[in-house]
C-alpha cells in the first residue's frame, strides 16, 4: 500500500472489539482495493462474524478503530453511515420472500417506483427489475414467486436489489456465507454473478467456509485467526493446504495409532444413511463410546442426529441393539433406545409452558402410572433426585422451565434421555449457547452416560467440544465421511483442518484405504487460472 | 399492576396467601412471576356477589336465583371443559357450536320422528359426535389444515347438516317427558345439570391433571415438534382432543334440549363465546399458563354471575350479555399473554 495508489475501496485499522472479558477482534487492519474480490476467513470463533457486524453497525468498536470509504472516514458501529458510504450487506439469510413475485422481492426495502397518487408504476418497476437482475446475468420471468425459483437466482435477488442504484452509491458487497444453502451446481452460477459485481466496479467481501470457493472467485484472501489478521495473501500465491494452516495453525500430524476396536458390543449401526445432504452414510457406535461428528455448515453434520433419531424422513437402515428403528416415527425409536437431544432447544427441546419437572419426565411416565393412579409423590422424588444429579439450578421441579437459563434448560432436555438410560444418545450441539459452568456440567453429564454403557454421538461445530468429549471424530464433506480421527489426532486443530479440506491428513485404518481423501485439485486449476 | 383490568385485579388482600409448598400434580408455577394471583378469579367472583347483592337484594342475593345461574350455566360449562379440554392438547376446535347445534337436533329428531328412546337417542348423538371429532382430528393432523380453520370448516358443515335433519324447522313435539326430566330435577336441592357437570369435570380434571394422557395432551398443545421428539404420538392426542370437545360439547347440547324441551334452530352458536372466553381466563386461575378444569370452571361462574347481575341492573339492555363476554375474552387472552411474555425471558 505504497502512497501514490489509489486511496482503498476499504481501509479499516486497529480495530478491536472486546465482549465481556474475551477479545473477538485484536487490532485487525484490513484493505480492500477498487474493484476487488477479497475473501475473509477463519475457523470458528475467528471473529469474522464479528468483523462484519461492526462493519455492518450492529456492533460498536473499541475504541481507537478507524476505517475508510475510498478515502472518506467512516463511522464504525453506526448502520446509517455505513449504507450511506455505499456498503451492502447480503446476510446468510437472504431476506427473499418466497411467496411474493421475484418482483416484490426486489423492490422490498428499497421502495416501488411510483406514478401518480402514489401508484405504483409495475411497468417501470418491472423494466428496472429485469435491468438490475440482466446487468447480473439473469433472464427469469421477474413475476414468478421467488418459491419457484432456484436458490440461486434467490440470492441473486438479493444482490440485485442491493446493487440498486449501484452507480451512484455502492461501493462495497459484503456477501457473508452466500452459498451455505446452495446446492453445488448453482455455486457456479453465483460466482458468474460475483464477478459480474465486481466488473461494475464494486468491491466484493466474500465470507466462507468453504475454500475451494476463496480459490475459485476471489482474488485476495485475508485470514483470522483468534481475532488476529494472521496474512492477506493474492489466492495465486496460495495453496489449499497452506491457506489450513493459516486458519488453524501448524499441525503436528505425526503418525496415526491403530484404533483400538473390540471395546463392547455395537449398539448403533447406520448404514447408507441418505437425507438432504447426506450421502450414503456409514456409522457404528459401540457400547460406551463417544463419538463425534464435525464437519462445516453444509457437510450434513447438521442434520445427521435427526436423521438417525428419525425426527425426519430418510433412508437408510438404523439399527440399534439389533432392532431396526423406522424412520420418521420417533415415538417408535425411544422405544428402541434412542434419545435425541436437538439444536433448537427452544423450538424442539423444551415445552416451555411446562414445568422444569413435567419437561424431565415427559419421555416415559410409565414409572408413576399403577393402577390408574399417577402417582404424584413418586414422580416428585424422583424427579428432584434427577435435578440434583443434573445440577440444575435453581433445583426446584415445580419451576417454569421458561424461568431457567439456556444451560439449566439444556441439563434438563439431556436429563430427560438420561432418565431413560438409553442404548444411544444423539446429541445435536448440545452446548450452542450455554454458559461455561453449564458446559462442564453437560461434557460431565454425557461422559457418566457412556459411562454407564450408553453409545453417544455428538454432532458439533465446537472443535474444542470434540476434542474434550470424543473416543474418535468422524469429519462430514458434502454428505460424506471425509476422514476420522483418533488420537493422537484428535485436536480441536485437526478437527478444523479436516472440516476444511485440508489434504495432509492422517489415514486412519478405520477409513478404508483412505479413499476419502480426495486432494482439492479441481480448486488448484482455478486458482491457477 | 395499576393498569390491570378492574375485572381481574383482586380486592387488595391483606396478605397474599402463599404458595402451596406442593401442588397436586407438580405443575404449579412461581406464580408471583405471573404477576395474577391465581385464586384472583374467586376474589373476583364474591366481590361481584356482594355487589350485586347490594344493588338488587330482593331478585340477585336469592337462593332460587343461584339456582337457576346454576342450573343454566351448567350447559355453558360443559361447553367450556369441553373446549378447554381441546385447547389443552392444542386443538382450536371452533367446531363446538355446531356439533351442540348438530346434536340438539339429532337427539330430538331420533325421538320425535324415528320414536327411539332416550338412552338410545343419546347413545347414538353421541356417537355421531365421535365421528365429528374423527372428521376434525383427520383434516389436522392427516391433511395438515390449521385447527382453526379446519373446524370453521367443518362448523359450517355440521350446521348444515342440522338444517337439512331439521327441515330448518324447531322441534316441539313428540320429546318424551323422560328425556326432558333428566335436565329439569333435582337430588338434595341441587339440579341435575350441575350433578352431570360435576361428573363431567371430575372425569376431565382426572384425564388432564392426573394421568399421563393428559401430560401428553399438555405437552402437544405446548409444543408439537418438542413432543413429538419425546416419543409422544402427537396426531393421536390431537384426535383425543377433537373427540373430547366433541363428545362433551354434544352432551351439553343434549342436556340442552332437555332442560328447554324443544330442539331450536342454530341453538348451540351462541355458546361458542361464553366457552372461549371462559376458557381463556379459566387459564389465568388456579394453574395459571394451562388450560385447567378448575379454571375454567372458576372463570365461568364468575361470567355468569357477572352477566345476571348486569342484566338485572340493567334489564332492558338485551346486548350487555355479549359485550360483558367479548370484552372479557380479550382482557383474558391479553393477560394470559403478558403474564406468558414474563416467564419467556
Amino acid at each position: 500500500m505504497t502512497a501514490g495508489e489509489p486511496p482503498l475501496r476499504l481501509a479499516l485499522s486497529g480495530l478491536s472489539k472486546t465482549f465481556g472479558g474475551t477479545r473477538a477482534l485484536r487490532e485487525v487492519d484490513l484493505g480492500v482495493g477498487a474493484g476487488e474480490i477479497h475473501a475473509l476467513v477463519g475457523a470458528n470463533g475467528s471473529g469474522k462474524s464479528t468483523l462484519i457486524k461492526v462493519l455492518a453497525g450492529i456492533h460498536e468498536p473499541d475504541p481507537g478503530a478507524t476505517a475508510a470509504v475510498s478515502g472518506e472516514p467512516l463511522a464504525l458501529g453506526n448502520a446509517a453511515a455505513a449504507d450511506a458510504a455505499g456498503i451492502r450487506f447480503v446476510h446468510q439469510d437472504i431476506g427473499v420472500v418466497g411467496d411474493l413475485p421475484a418482483l416484490d422481492n426486489f423492490s422490498l426495502g428499497r421502495g416501488y417506483a411510483t406514478g401518480r397518487l402514489g401508484r405504483i408504476d409495475w411497468r417501470r418497476q418491472r423494466r428496472e427489475a429485469e435491468e438490475a437482475l440482466g446487468a447480473l446475468g439473469y433472464d427469469f420471468d421477474v413475476r414468478l414467486p421467488a418459491s419457484r425459483l432456484g436458490a440461486a437466482e434467490r440470492t441473486g435477488i438479493a444482490i440485485a436489489r442491493c446493487l440498486r442504484d449501484w452507480e451512484e452509491s455502492v461501493s462495497l458487497l459484503v456477501l457473508d456465507e452466500p452459498t451455505a444453502s446452495l446446492p453445488k451446481p448453482e455455486v457456479e452460477r453465483l460466482f458468474e454473478v460475483v464477478r459480474r459485481v465486481r466488473s461494475m466496479g464494486v468491491s466484493v467481501i466474500y465470507v466462507s467456509h468453504h475454500l475451494d470457493e476463496v480459490f475459485a472467485v476471489a482474488d485476495r484472501v485475508s485470514v483470522l485467526r483468534d481475532g488476529r489478521r494472521v496474512a492477506t495473501e493474492a489466492v495465486t500465491d496460495l495453496d489449499h493446504d497452506e491457506l489450513v494452516e493459516l486458519m488453524v495453525g501448524a499441525v503436528d500430524m505425526g503418525t496415526p495409532t491403530p484404533p483400538s476396536d473390540g471395546r463392547g458390543p455395537v449398539r448403533l449401526a447406520v448404514t447408507g444413511l441418505r437425507g438432504r445432504v447426506v450421502e450414503g452414510l456409514d456409522l457404528t457406535v459401540r457400547q460406551g463410546e463417544i463419538v463425534g461428528v464435525a464437519g462445516i455448515t453444509g457437510s450434513g453434520r447438521e442434520e445427521v442426529a435427526s436423521l438417525i433419531f428419525g425426527g425426519t424422513d430418510r433412508h437408510g437402515e438404523v439399527v440399534v441393539d439389533d432392532r431396526t428403528v423406522p424412520p420418521d416415527r420417533p415415538d417408535l425409536s425411544v422405544g428402541a433406545g434412542l434419545g435425541f437431544v436437538p439444536p433448537d432447544r427452544h423450538g424442539e427441546g423444551v415445552v416451555l409452558d411446562l414445568s422444569v419437572l413435567e419437561n424431565l419426565t415427559l419421555a416415559d411416565l410409565r414409572p408413576y402410572w399403577q393402577k390408574l393412579v399417577f402417582r404424584s409423590s413418586l414422580e416428585r422424588t424422583d424427579g428432584q433426585s434427577w435435578l440434583d444429579r443434573l445440577s440444575v439450578t435453581p433445583g426446584r421441579h415445580t419451576r417454569a422451565i421458561s424461568t431457567l437459563s439456556g444451560g439449566n434448560q439444556q441439563k434438563v432436555v439431556i436429563g430427560k434421555w438420561l432418565r431413560l438410560a438409553p442404548s444411544v444418545l444423539l446429541l445435536d450441539e448440545p452446548t450452542q449457547g450455554v454458559d461455561v459452568r453449564s458446559k462442564a456440567d453437560i461434557h460431565r453429564l454425557v461422559e457418566e452416560a457412556a459411562d454407564g454403557g450408553t453409545a453417544v454421538l455428538v454432532c458439533s461445530s465446537d472443535e474444542a467440544e470434540l476434542e474434550r468429549l470424543c473416543d474418535r471424530v468422524v469429519v462430514l464433506a458434502d454428505g460424506r465421511v471425509r476422514t476420522e480421527l483418533r488420537p493422537p489426532h484428535l485436536t480441536a486443530a485437526h478437527i478444523a483442518q479436516a472440516s476444511l479440506g485440508g489434504s495432509r491428513l492422517p489415514t486412519s485404518a478405520a477409513d478404508p484405504g483412505g479413499a476419502l481423501l480426495e486432494k482439492p485439485a479441481t480448486t488448484r486449476e482455478a486458482a491457477a487460472r | 399492576m395499576s393498569s390491570g383490568p378492574v375485572v381481574l385485579d383482586p380486592p387488595p388482600p391483606t396478605a397474599p396467601p402463599p404458595e402451596p409448598p406442593t401442588s397436586r400434580t407438580g405443575g404449579g408455577f412461581s406464580i408471583r412471576s405471573l404477576g395474577i394471583d391465581r385464586f384472583s378469579g374467586l376474589y373476583v367472583w364474591v366481590a361481584v356477589v356482594v355487589l350485586f347483592s347490594i344493588l338488587r337484594p330482593d331478585t340477585f342475593a336469592t337462593l332460587s336465583n343461584a339456582r337457576i345461574v346454576a342450573a343454566d350455566e351448567a350447559i355453558t360449562a360443559v361447553v367450556t371443559l369441553a373446549l378447554t379440554a381441546a385447547l389443552a392438547s392444542g386443538a382450536f376446535d371452533i367446531s363446538i357450536g355446531a356439533t351442540m347445534t348438530w346434536s340438539i337436533v339429532c337427539v330430538a329428531w331420533l325421538q320425535s320422528n324415528q320414536g327411539l328412546s332416550p338412552p338410545v337417542a343419546i347413545a347414538l348423538t353421541l356417537l355421531s359426535a365421535v365421528v365429528i371429532g374423527l372428521v376434525n382430528g383427520f383434516i389436522t393432523v392427516r391433511l395438515h389444515v390449521e385447527p382453526i380453520i379446519a373446524t370453521m370448516g367443518t362448523s359450517a358443515v355440521i350446521t348444515a347438516l342440522a338444517f337439512w335433519r331439521a327441515d330448518g324447522r324447531s322441534i316441539v313435539t313428540g320429546i318424551p317427558q323422560g328425556f326432558k326430566d333428566m335436565a329439569r330435577g333435582q337430588a338434595a336441592g341441587i339440579p341435575y345439570t350441575v350433578l352431570f357437570l360435576a361428573v363431567i369435570a371430575g372425569l376431565l380434571w382426572y384425564l388432564l391433571g392426573h394421568t399421563p394422557t393428559g401430560r401428553f395432551m399438555y405437552a402437544t398443545g405446548g409444543n408439537e415438534a418438542a413432543a413429538r421428539l419425546a416419543g409422544i404420538r402427537v396426531g393421536r392426542l390431537t384426535f383425543y382432543g377433537f373427540i373430547i370437545s366433541a363428545v362433551v360439547a354434544s352432551f351439553a347440547g343434549i342436556l340442552l334440549t332437555a332442560r328447554v324441551g324443544s330442539a331450536g334452530i342454530d341453538t348451540g352458536a351462541p355458546y361458542l363465546l361464553p366457552a372461549f372466553a371462559g376458557a381463556f381466563l379459566g387459564s389465568t386461575q388456579i394453574k395459571p399458563g394451562r388450560f385447567n378444569i378448575l379454571g375454567s370452571l372458576v372463570a365461568v361462574y364468575l361470567l355468569a354471575t357477572g352477566v345476571k347481575g348486569l342484566q338485572m341492573v340493567f334489564p332492558s339492555e338485551p346486548w350487555i350479555k355479549d359485550m360483558f363476554t367479548g370484552l372479557t375474552l380479550i382482557i383474558a387472552v391479553s393477560l394470559a399473554a403478558r403474564a406468558a411474555r414474563r416467564t419467556k425471558e
